[in-house]
C-alpha cells in the first residue's frame, strides 16, 4: 500500500497546516488544568484530604447552594470553582456564610481550607477566615505542597475525586442533564477509581467533562486573575526546585 | 590578532584566562540580569521564551569563550551567525511579547511535530533518519508535555509571516545588524560560494595550469577577533533586554571588562 504523505490529513491553511481537530473547531481554545484547574479546585482537594469522596461531594453541593441562594443577583452559573467566589459581593458571601452555618457545615469548610487560608491570603475564601492575620505552620505548607503536587497530575486519585466534585455539583445545581447511559452521569464510581471496573473509562469522560465546563465559563470564570494570584503566591514564598 | 603567532606564551595564558573569566562574568550578568525581572504567572509564556533566548545567548557566548579551538573563520561564523540571529529573535519579541512570544512557542512545537512525523515516516525508504531519531521517544514525551499532539498545527512558512527574519530586524530596529552582521554570517553558515571560495579553495601557481584554485583542508589557527565578536553580541541582547525591561545597566559589562582587560594584557606584545 502507497505510503501516505507525512500530515496528511491536516487542512491547510494558507502556510499553516491544522489538525483535524483545530480546523473542525477553530474558535476552541486551550484550557489548562495546571494553570486554571489546580487553583480552581484546590479547595475540592483539601476537603478531600480531610473528608474523603462523598462528604467532599456533599459539602461543596451545600457551598454551591449556599451561594445559589445567596441573594436576588447571585450568579446564576455553579459556584464550585474558587474564582466563582472571588466575584461574590460582601453581602453575597455573608448570606452564604449564614446558611452554611445553619446546615453546620462551614466549620468543616474553615477547618479543611485552613492552609489556604493562611498562605493564600487574598484567596476567594479568605472572607471565612475574618482573623486575617494568622500565621501558617510548616504543616500548613506541607499539606498544600503535597495536595497541589498530587493534584498536579489530572489521573490521579485526589484530581479525579475533585473533578467528580465539580461534575457532581453541576449535577446537583440541575445546570448540565444528561442521560443515564452516558459515562459522565456515572461519575459517583470515580469514588472507586482506578481499580473500580469501568472507572477509568468513567475518569476520562469526567476529566473532558470539567475542561468542557471550565471552557464555558459554567463551574469557574474564565478570565479571572486568581489563577495568576495564586501561583505567584507560590513563588513569594518558595525559589525554585530542579531535579538531579 | 592570532594566538599562534604570539611568542609569549605567558600572554596566551593569560587571555585563555581572562576568556574563562569572560565566561563567568556572562553567567553572573544573565543571572542578575534575569533577577532584576519581577516574574508574573501571568506572562509565563514570556518569561520563559525571552529568559530561555538570553539563556541560549550566554550559553553560546560562553561556549565560544571556553573553546579558542574555535576561534577562526570556518566555525566561529557558524556559532556567531546563531547569535545574530538570537539578538533580531528576542528583540522582536520583546517588541510585542505577549503577542511573538506564544508565536515562537507555537511555531516551534510545529516544527518538532513535523520532524518526528518525517522521521516515523521514513520506515523501509532505505534513508537514515539522522541523530532525530536516537531521541525520538525523549522527543515525543517532551512534545506531548507541550500540547497534545492532535491541537498541534505545523506552520510551513516563516514564524513572524511574511518576510522572515529580515522583516523581523526591521520591525525591532536591527536592520543596520541585520545587514552588517546576520547576513555576511550567513554566507558561513549555508557555506556559500563567497565563503567556501575564500576559506576551502587555494590557487595554484603553476603557471602551466590556467590558475585553477585547488579545494583543500586549511589548519587554522584561534582570532581573537572572534572571542570579541561574541562577547559583543551577548552585550548587544543584555543591554536591549535590561533596557526594554527598565532594568538598570550595569557600570561594567563582562564584555567592557574583557576589552579592557585584553587590551591591557596585548599592550606589551604589540
Amino acid at each position: 500500500m502507497p505510503k501516505k504523505p507525512v500530515l496528511w490529513d491536516h487542512k491547510p491553511s494558507g502556510k499553516l497546516l491544522r489538525t483535524p481537530l483545530n480546523a473542525a473547531f477553530p474558535s476552541a481554545e486551550d484550557v489548562s488544568w495546571i494553570l486554571r484547574g489546580i487553583p480552581e479546585f484546590i479547595w475540592l482537594g483539601l476537603l478531600y484530604r480531610d473528608y474523603g469522596f462523598r462528604r467532599t461531594v456533599q459539602i461543596a453541593a451545600r457551598v454551591s447552594r449556599a451561594v445559589s441562594t445567596a441573594g436576588d443577583d447571585a450568579d446564576s452559573e455553579v459556584a464550585v470553582g474558587a474564582s466563582k467566589f472571588d466575584a461574590l459581593s460582601d453581602s453575597q458571601f455573608e448570606a452564604m456564610t449564614k446558611r452554611l452555618i445553619c446546615d453546620s457545615t462551614l466549620d468543616s469548610v474553615i477547618r479543611a481550607l485552613r492552609p489556604m487560608l493562611v498562605i493564600y491570603s487574598g484567596c476567594p475564601f479568605s472572607r471565612l477566615l475574618p482573623c486575617a492575620d494568622q500565621t501558617p505552620e510548616d504543616h500548613d505548607f506541607e499539606r498544600m505542597a503535597e495536595t497541589i503536587a498530587e493534584m498536579t497530575d489530572q489521573r490521579s486519585k485526589l484530581a479525579m475525586c475533585c473533578q467528580a466534585a465539580v461534575v457532581g455539583v453541576a449535577f446537583d445545581s440541575g445546570r448540565i442533564k444528561t442521560v443515564g447511559r452516558l459515562k459522565l452521569s456515572r461519575w459517583t464510581e470515580i469514588e472507586g477509581y482506578p481499580d473500580a471496573d469501568g472507572s477509568v473509562e468513567v475518569g476520562a469522560m469526567v476529566r473532558a467533562g470539567v475542561i468542557m465546563l471550565m471552557g464555558c465559563g459554567l463551574v469557574s470564570t474564565p478570565q479571572s486573575e486568581w489563577p495568576f494570584r495564586f501561583w505567584n503566591r507560590g513563588h513569594e514564598l518558595s525559589s525554585c526546585s530542579f531535579a538531579e | 590578532m592570532q594566538l599562534c603567532r604570539m611568542s609569549d606564551t605567558e600572554t596566551i595564558r593569560r587571555i585563555i584566562e581572562l576568556a574563562e573569566l569572560f565566561a563567568v562574568d556572562a553567567i553572573s550578568e544573565f543571572d542578575a540580569s534575569l533577577a532584576s525581572w519581577k516574574f508574573d504567572m501571568a506572562r509565563n509564556t514570556e518569561f520563559e521564551v525571552i529568559g530561555a533566548l538570553l539563556a541560549r545567548q550566554t550559553t553560546l557566548a560562553v561556549r565560544i569563550a571556553r573553546t579558542p579551538q574555535v576561534w577562526n573563520d570556518h566555525v566561529a561564523p557558524i556559532l556567531l551567525r546563531s547569535m545574530a540571529d538570537v539578538h533580531i529573535t528576542i528583540c522582536w519579541a520583546l517588541e510585542s511579547p505577549e503577542e511573538r512570544c506564544p508565536k515562537f512557542v507555537e511555531y516551534g512545537i510545529g516544527q518538532l511535530k513535523l520532524n518526528i512525523e518525517h522521521v516515523k515516516n521514513v520506515g523501509d525508504a532505505g534513508v537514515e533518519p539522522g541523530a532525530i531519531s536516537c531521541e525520538l521517544p525523549a522527543l515525543e514525551d517532551w512534545l506531548e508535555g507541550q500540547k497534545a499532539r492532535y491541537f498541534i498545527d505545523v506552520n510551513v512558512g516563516s514564524m513572524s509571516g511574511d518576510g522572515g527574519i529580515h522583516k523581523m530586524a526591521k520591525d525591532c530596529g536591527c536592520k543596520e545588524f541585520y545587514d552588517l552582521h546576520y547576513s555576511p554570517l550567513s554566507g558561513c553558515a549555508h557555506s556559500m560560494w563567497q565563503c567556501i571560495g575564500r576559506l576551502n579553495l587555494t590557487p595554484c601557481t603553476n603557471p602551466l595550469h590556467g590558475w585553477h584554485s585547488v579545494p583543500f583542508v586549511p589548519e587554522s589557527y584561534p582570532d581573537l577577533h572572534f572571542l570579541h565578536a561574541a562577547a559583543r553580541y551577548f552585550d548587544m541582547t543584555l543591554r536591549r533586554f535590561r533596557q526594554k525591561i527598565g532594568s538598570e545597566l550595569l557600570a561594567t559589562t563582562a564584555a567592557e571588562k574583557l576589552k579592557k582587560a585584553m587590551q591591557d594584557a596585548l599592550s606589551d606584545v604589540e
